[in-house]
């Protein structure tokens, strides 16, 4: 079967939606929306399987679809574009999840949205997010990629602002958009950059390409590498740019689950690994992308633990988790990153379902403090979410998240370009991880009820929970430290297409220290929270006191918010509200009424008498004439 | 000397001259305006279906025609675009009171002569093809007799069009009468030895065929009969005067400028700059404010023919192709805007205005999806066909570092976007829109709609479907 397949489906249902959307019946409109992106994941199904029979050794292969831009001239060679896609490890993985978590996600949201009237717009706009997002991770080529770039920014945008009644909605959609807007330019000086040095858009050649002309750490390198690490950080939430990713709450919980926690948001992840080649080019860059993502996990970390809103502490806590995935990617641990960014798939769909099936249980209620006591009422849902609280907490050995976050943890610590500071803040992360993780836990499931269930989630609500619950506790066992016993199929796998890890080898005494460390560590983050938030309750006792300033500022998640609007967003209303007045705007109203005073001197000469229009056909040869012979 | 091959090369011509034969013997013997409707759209076709038998490097017949692919191309083109505006002309005469066979055989007559142009090598099959063209329009555009600014239209066109006739004719003569040859291929072989005794009267015979050339081609300073003829011809000759007139015409004049290395001319080249400039920027200008989408349109024909030129002057392979492609996304948007327009148009109200269409997404998403597609393909905005079609100029432009065109090509297609942007922004302002347009949309116009909506999106996304038709054409150049 070809790759195209796989794109291609979700995207004819959404053109399908698009067309006969308001027409079709409720039924008809949730079975193209979720019918075509569950084709699409059988179509994956097939594709991989034939792609591991027929590559066993996991070669990458290119489908050409079309030549997209096909006009070249012989100066210009570079002008011709393929819209092709490219499939290796990196982007099965990445295929799998996209169309797995997001046939699981559509099929949950059948019943989320079950009273509301914009069930066709909601599908269209998810099945173009799943078609643009698998043209991301499949394109051979930079625009292509760029264009499914955008596309999920689109997609995201529709999204967040699904319940467009609402102002607030609208706001965080606009912010989240113009937010990762801001990244985006960075990608595309990314791609100019490489168009002008190099030539080319394709993917692969760029990376040999720079290869072979960059020397080690030259400005261009550095250049190129910070800016795609500014269009990943604008896409995937991380410090500075991280401030949309909280408000964009305010859209259905499927949503939140599906692009804000599983595949959006990672797409900078996919993005640095699959460029790896060209940040192992410069340390600056390199470096950048470990700071970043050291400085995240702990900053988003640190705001989980006090919000109020269960969605929000899971938007925090995707920041931060993605911050592991940086800090990997800094540290050139690639195989880490993506196996983090599979197992933080499944659990952080996990955790954003439940959250939506308390939510669908409550009346859109996700205020933790007025929860409580849910274990009793909603059995199903807290063992699913216990299941997911603890592999984000990274629970040792029996969940997928210890295996992932040791995994990053260790090859941080042995890489050369990490070492112990960024172990420290991985492992200061893991303990404030534990710490937010279970109290949600405790403060939604345990404790005094505050909060009437008006309604008791759908039989067809668990199943993506079960299975995703399954995968949660499962899909660790894939790669397992070599301290316990060697499993390391997954490396095996991604290794193919991603550059190899730096890590060395340390001896087995340093692993078994570094493990036991971690794992001990977030335990005593649970351990915190068993105390503060089962024994003391200390959320029902002071509630008038919280808000002290650390708390306010911690909530405000450090107060980045203030500080783009104070930098960033006041001076630039200041100075266009001063250019308003002056001499500038002066100019550019002379632009535009001149252009108007022109229309209309032209359109008084269009009086409709023949007459003139014979003299200027006459003046006309009269003037061409004397170009002709006098120039 | 004519042999049968020749014969059948001119099959496609020879096909659509007989279609308006026998529809003039049909309607004599009873008139019917679904049988000549069913007439003409078998006739084109047929001409369609021979022009693919015709595949070959290059044909001279007799000295008036040459069949080669790019001939071929644009008889294609001519011939796809003629059968569109029959299918427009079909839902448009029904409303008529008047009888409407004669309508199709002026049509396929005028069609006839378009076809005689792009096949043209000759300045006698030049000028008879254009008159061909022109004097079946003239009737078409005061056909329905009783519209006042239909006969105005006519009489105008009539005169403005004989002054540029007469003028291409005397061209025409005086280069005739330097180099004592009329083939395009031998004058540019004579063309170099006459340069230095015969300039004057060479540059002058040029100068004055340029008039009529640029006449039919609405370029600024002899577009003002554009707007008023489009105005007042019915929908689908102001839909044919746009494209098949004009593209004629440009398929021709690729074909001399190249035929006579025009970019060793210098004179001729600051002469088309100039024009090409002027054309893109008057035509935007002129765009800016209007109201009438009639009119709008034929200012946006006046600033794509300006774009047009700015590919053909960046001479080599490259730059006659982007104008070919241009061309057919020109026609292929500028026919869905006819197209959508059909439907909005009534017999109370000839002239859509942009307030007429205001809030029509509300109550028509489909047409208005229509309309809004072709003014983005004619902005030029991604994945529409304009945009490629502009991609290709820009593409052709730099590699002959045309600087100052480009410039001026960018900054006018900007002005224009304020121009064109103003329908759409129009179609989904929050307002109950005018009375409703009586016009329910019969079958074939809906499926001619979407064959040009996918058209124009095809050519946007996978334009490589016909680029290489295109540069096999513009190879046999």
């Amino acid at each position: 079967m070809p790759l195209s397949v796989v794109p291609a489906l979700p995207f004819l249902g959404f053109v399908m939606l698009l067309l006969l959307g308001s027409r079709l019946p409720r039924t008809w409109a949730t079975v193209v929306g979720v019918g075509s992106i569950a084709l699409s994941c059988v179509a994956m199904i097939i594709v991989g399987t034939q792609y591991f029979l027929s590559t066993p050794d996991f070669q990458a292969y290119r489908e050409i679809e079309w030549t997209w831009i096909p006009f070249y001239s012989s100066k210009l060679d570079s002008a011709t574009i393929q819209f092709a896609f490219y499939l290796d490890s990196l982007s099965m993985l990445m295929m799998g999840v996209i169309t797995f978590v997001g046939s699981l996600i559509a099929l949950f949201s059948v019943k989320y949205l079950d009273h509301d009237e914009g069930i066709a717009r909601f599908f269209a706009a998810m099945n173009l997010f799943v078609a643009a997002m698998l043209v991301l991770v499949l394109a051979d080529n930079f625009l292509v990629l760029f264009m499914g770039w955008e596309g999920v920014g689109l997609c995201s945008y529709l999204l967040i602002g699904f319940w467009y009644e609402d102002e607030s909605t609208g706001r965080a959609s606009i912010k989240a958009f113009i937010t990762t807007r801001i990244g985006d330019v960075f990608l595309l000086f990314a791609l100019f950059f490489m168009l002008r040095e190099l030539g080319t858009l394709n993917i692969q050649e760029v990376l040999e390409l720079a290869n072979d002309q960059w020397a080690f750490d030259t400005t261009m390198a550095t250049c190129v590498g910070l800016c795609l690490l500014g269009g990943a950080v604008g896409k995937s939430a991380q410090i500075p740019l991280q401030t949309w990713l909280p408000d964009a709450m305010k859209g259905p919980t499927p949503v939140s689950a599906l692009i804000h926690a599983a595949t959006m948001v990672t797409a900078g992840v996919y993005l640095i690994a699959r460029t790896g080649s060209i940040f192992a080019l410069s340390e600056t860059a390199q470096m950048a992308v470990l700071i970043i993502g050291a400085a995240t996990l702990l900053i988003a970390g640190l705001s989980a633990v006090v919000q109020r809103d269960l969605k929000k502490v899971l938007a925090y806590s995707t920041i931060s988790q993605i911050g592991y995935m940086f800090l990997a990617l800094g540290a050139g641990a690639y195989t880490a990153a993506m196996f983090h960014f599979m197992v933080h798939a499944f659990f952080k769909a996990l955790l954003f379902l439940s959250a939506g099936a308390i939510g669908y249980s409550m009346h859109h209620n996700h205020d933790l403090y007025k929860m409580g006591a849910l274990r009793k009422k909603l059995p199903g849902v807290f063992w699913v979410f216990l299941i997911g609280s603890s592999c984000l907490a990274a629970l040792p050995l029996v969940t997928a998240g210890f295996f992932s976050k040791e995994f990053i943890l260790a090859q941080v610590y042995t890489s050369p370009l990490g070492g112990m500071w960024p172990w420290l803040i991985g492992v200061a992360g893991a303990f404030i991880t534990g710490l937010y993780s279970f109290r949600m836990v405790f403060m939604a499931f345990f404790g005094i009820s505050k909060g009437e269930v008006s309604q008791y989630p759908d039989k067809k609500m668990y199943i993506p929970l079960f299975v995703l619950a399954a995968l949660s506790l499962g899909a660790g066992f894939v790669q397992i430290p070599s301290v316990f016993f060697h499993v390391s199929l997954f490396t095996d796998f991604i290794g193919s297409s991603v550059l190899p890890s730096l890590s060395m080898e340390e001896s087995i005494r340093v692993e078994w220290i570094l493990l036991i460390s971690a794992s001990a560590i977030s335990l005593c983050g649970v351990f915190l929270a068993y105390l503060l938030y089962f024994r003391l309750q200390i959320h029902d006792k002071n509630k008038q006191t919280t808000s002290s300033y650390l708390h306010r500022f911690l909530a405000s998640g450090f107060g980045f918010d203030a500080l783009h609007n104070f930098t960033l967003v006041r001076p630039f209303i200041f100075i266009s509200q001063y250019l308003r007045r002056d001499f500038v705007q002066l100019f550019c109203h002379l632009v535009g009424n001149s252009a108007i005073l022109v229309h209309q001197l032209l359109s008084a000469m269009q009086t409709g008498y023949v007459r003139l229009y014979a003299f200027a056909v006459v003046f006309g040869a009269l003037v061409i004439a004397l170009i002709m012979v006098f120039s | 000397m004519m042999t049968v091959e020749m014969v059948l090369y001119l099959l496609p011509m020879i096909s659509v001259g007989a279609t308006a034969l026998l529809l003039m013997l049909s309607a004599a013997i009873r008139r019917c305006s679904i049988v000549a409707f069913s007439i003409s759209l078998l006739g084109l076709l047929c001409a369609f279906v021979l022009t693919f038998f015709n595949e070959i490097p290059q044909a001279r017949v007799t000295d008036l025609f040459v069949i080669d692919n790019y001939g071929i191309f644009g008889m294609r083109l001519i011939l796809l675009a003629t059968f569109v505006i029959v299918l427009f002309a079909f839902d448009y005469l029904k409303t008529k009171q008047e009888e409407v066979e004669e309508f199709y055989v002026l049509l396929m007559i005028s069609c006839l002569g378009a076809l005689c142009m792009v096949v043209s090598n000759h300045f006698m099959s030049f000028f008879l093809g254009l008159e061909i063209l022109t004097v079946p329009l003239y009737a078409l555009i005061a056909y329905f007799h009783q519209r006042s600014n239909g006969l105005e239209a006519a009489i105008k066109y009539i005169v403005l069009a004989g002054v540029s006739a007469a003028f291409l004719l005397f061209g025409m003569v005086l280069i005739y009468a330097q180099l004592g040859n009329m083939r395009f291929d031998i004058l540019a072989d004579n063309w170099a030895p006459m340069w230095n005794s015969g300039r004057l009267i060479l540059l002058l015979g040029l100068s004055f065929m340029m008039v009529g050339v640029f006449f039919k081609l609405s370029a600024v300073p002899f577009h003002m009969w554009a707007p008023d003829v489009y105005e007042g011809a019915p929908l689908p000759i102001t839909a044919y005067l746009a494209t098949v007139s004009k593209g004629a015409m440009m398929v021709l004049f690729l074909r001399f400028y190249t035929q006579l290395h025009g970019d060793t001319v210098f004179a001729w080249q600051w002469l088309l700059s100039f024009i090409a400039i002027l054309s893109m920027f008057i035509g935007n200008w002129l765009a800016l404010l209007q109201k009438n989408i009639k009119r709008l349109l034929a200012y946006s024909s006046i600033a794509h023919v300006g774009y047009m030129l700015v590919a053909l002057l960046s001479g080599n392979d490259l730059g006659a192709s982007a104008v070919i492609f241009y061309l057919v996304t020109y026609f292929a948007a500028t026919l869905l805007a006819f197209g959508a327009l059909m439907l909005l148009e009534s017999n109370q109200n000839e002239s859509v205005t942009i307030e007429d269409v205001r809030g029509l997404f509300y109550v028509k998403p489909a047409l208005s999806g229509c309309l809004v597609l072709a003014f983005l393909s004619l902005v030029g905005i991604p994945l529409t066909a304009g945009f490629m079609g502009k991609y290709w100029i820009l593409l052709a432009g730099v590699s002959q570092t045309k600087w100052p065109l480009l410039i001026c090509l960018v900054v006018s297609s900007a002005i224009g976007l304020y121009a064109y942007l103003r329908v759409g922004v129009s179609l989904f302002q929050d307002q109950a829109p005018r009375a409703e347009f009586p016009k329910a949309p019969c079958g074939v116009l809906k499926i001619t709609l979407a064959a040009l909506v996918v058209a124009t999106l095809m050519l946007g996304i996978m334009p490589n479907s016909i680029t290489t038709m295109i540069q096999g054409a513009a190879g046999s150049l």
